[in-house]
């Protein structure tokens, strides 16, 4: 196991996976693997695809609390809905990054990110240095209303060219997700997603360069086996895997 | 370690590095794979899936871990001929690759050659996410509620699913004991010990579905699996033996 393994991309649900509910046993299954941080992206299931002001808060309380609980181990992400006013969008991300340290902000499904009412809080995660996640997908049997696709991203990053945007789900991206985000320098991408497709790994790297490629598992609703047998079985150099387990993350979230 | 669900030939949505028997051979022995049930991913397209089969035994014969699968598509007027003249366990089937229903009259009347011949059947469920299918190329998977139904007309059938999300695995082997299915597809946190809570280690067969998966994958799931090691031993071993090679 090499020294470092962050996963960028879980989530802690408060509703249907109770048994789950516990932390400290996400934490101990977590360590199991060798893994030193977890990047909580929020409960973003819970209240559906246009969670309300209230709604968010909520759920950005538990990532507070959760992250004040376990400092050493948790990394806090601000999740938004950018169809929210966007005065709240911006209050939210000072509380999250600004007072209580998290590292980036989190969209789902709610707004497409080509939209211009992105601008402000873009500009906003641009000036405090923290970085963008936002959901993506190539799904060939529809998609949400609002959900954004690797050319939305694209879009995004063009407009954006400072910002620090992480696109997930390398493997439901697909071939034609790494080359939309390929000449976007500021995009990196995360190995979550779906199941654990052979030689995307290695396309990846190939086209996008390993510094841009991150570790990611979709815990809760994936298993930290099969997302890091995906990293250990890729035909790639140690030197590379190494960053994608945790190297890339820890430079990119700014992480001890 | 058995693998029931390993293929091997072209694809027309990936390259597959293990493109020969011998690289096949020798990454499933690397990753701690001893034997493996072996069907070709061609026959899910290709219009005659006895000519795959014909060239995948052809392929394997000097390798003794990779056991060809036959592909059989009920449809067709050789389904008998090929579970009459193979040396196979067991046959593997592609619902919905092939065009038909499990409540089709074809494959009733296979599924009483395979209960006279003793054989286990296997079915498909799906080869990919249905998500990232190519959009022009959308494949529906096989309905859970098709197999059950399937599994209690012919109880004494030993139908094997392959690729089964993990709530269609408890759905599907909590509904028939005669119902089991490969671990390649199911996942949530601590997948294993999760599903154990609803369904028994017997039901459950290591299956990697290499070379669509990183193998390595299915093999972490079972070597951090929170189980015993006699249902390790179960799963990832003697339920296959009882299975298909006794």
């Amino acid at each position: 196991m090499p020294e470092m393994i962050i996963d960028s991309h879980t989530h802690y649900p408060f509703g249907e996976f109770k048994e789950m509910k516990n932390i400290v046993e996400i934490i101990r299954l977590a360590r199991k693997f060798g893994i030193s941080k977890l990047c909580l992206l929020g409960d973003v299931f819970h209240y559906g695809s246009y969670p309300n002001e209230e709604q968010i808060k909520e759920t950005n309380d538990l990532t507070i609390e959760l992250t004040r609980k376990h400092p050493d181990f948790l990394v806090g992400f601000c999740y938004l809905n950018a169809s929210n006013d966007t005065d709240f969008c911006l209050r939210e991300i000072e509380r999250c990054v600004v007072q209580n340290g998290f590292k980036g902000v989190k969209f789902e499904i709610s707004l497409n990110c080509r939209s211009r009412k992105m601008d402000a809080i873009m500009k906003k995660v641009t000036e405090l240095g923290c970085v963008a996640f936002h959901h993506t997908w190539y799904k060939s049997t529809g998609k949400h209303e609002e959900e954004s696709d690797p050319s939305d991203i694209a879009d995004l990053a063009a407009r954006f060219p400072d910002a620090k945007i992480v696109m997930p789900h390398l493997a439901g991206c697909g071939m034609r997700g790494v080359l939309d985000i390929m000449k976007h320098k500021n995009v990196y991408i995360d190995t979550s997603g779906a199941q654990p497709v052979s030689g995307i790994i290695e396309y990846a790297v190939e086209k996008l360069g390993a510094d841009r490629i991150l570790y990611g598992s979709d815990v809760v609703g994936r298993d930290f086996s099969a997302q890091l047998g995906r990293i250990y079985g890729a035909g790639i150099s140690e030197k590379d895997r190494k960053k994608i387990l945790g190297l890339n993350a820890q430079k990119l979230f700014k992480l001890n | 370690m058995i693998d029931v669900n390993v293929s091997f030939g072209n694809w027309p949505f990936q390259y597959f590095s293990q493109d020969t028997p011998a690289k096949l051979s020798k990454h499933l022995k690397k990753n701690g794979i001893d034997r493996a049930l072996v069907s070709s991913s061609e026959a899910a397209f290709f219009p005659d899936p006895d000519v795959c089969n014909k060239k995948l035994e052809a392929s394997l014969k000097n390798f003794k871990d990779l056991i060809p699968v036959p592909a059989v598509n009920p449809l067709l007027e050789n389904w008998e001929n090929i579970i009459d003249e193979s040396n196979s366990k067991t046959v593997k089937i592609f619902p919905g690759y092939h065009n038909y229903s499990l409540s089709s009259e074809c494959v009733e009347k296979m599924i009483e050659k395979l209960l006279k011949n003793k054989m286990p059947l296997m079915i498909q469920m799906r080869i990919e996410d249905e998500r990232s299918h190519h959009p022009l190329c959308r494949i529906p998977p096989v309905p859970a509620d098709d197999v059950i139904k399937l599994s209690l007309k012919y109880p004494n059938l030993p139908i094997i699913c392959l690729c089964a999300y993990f709530a269609e695995t408890v759905k599907l082997l909590k509904a028939s004991p005669n119902i089991y299915a490969d671990i390649s597809f199911a996942e949530t946190t601590n997948f294993l010990a999760r599903l154990l809570r609803d369904v028994p280690a017997e039901q459950l067969l290591f299956g990697s579905h290499t070379p669509f998966l990183y193998t390595k994958a299915a093999v972490m799931k079972i070597e951090y699996a929170e189980a015993g090691t006699d249902i390790v031993e179960k799963i990832t071993k003697t339920n296959a033996e009882k299975l298909f090679l006794n």
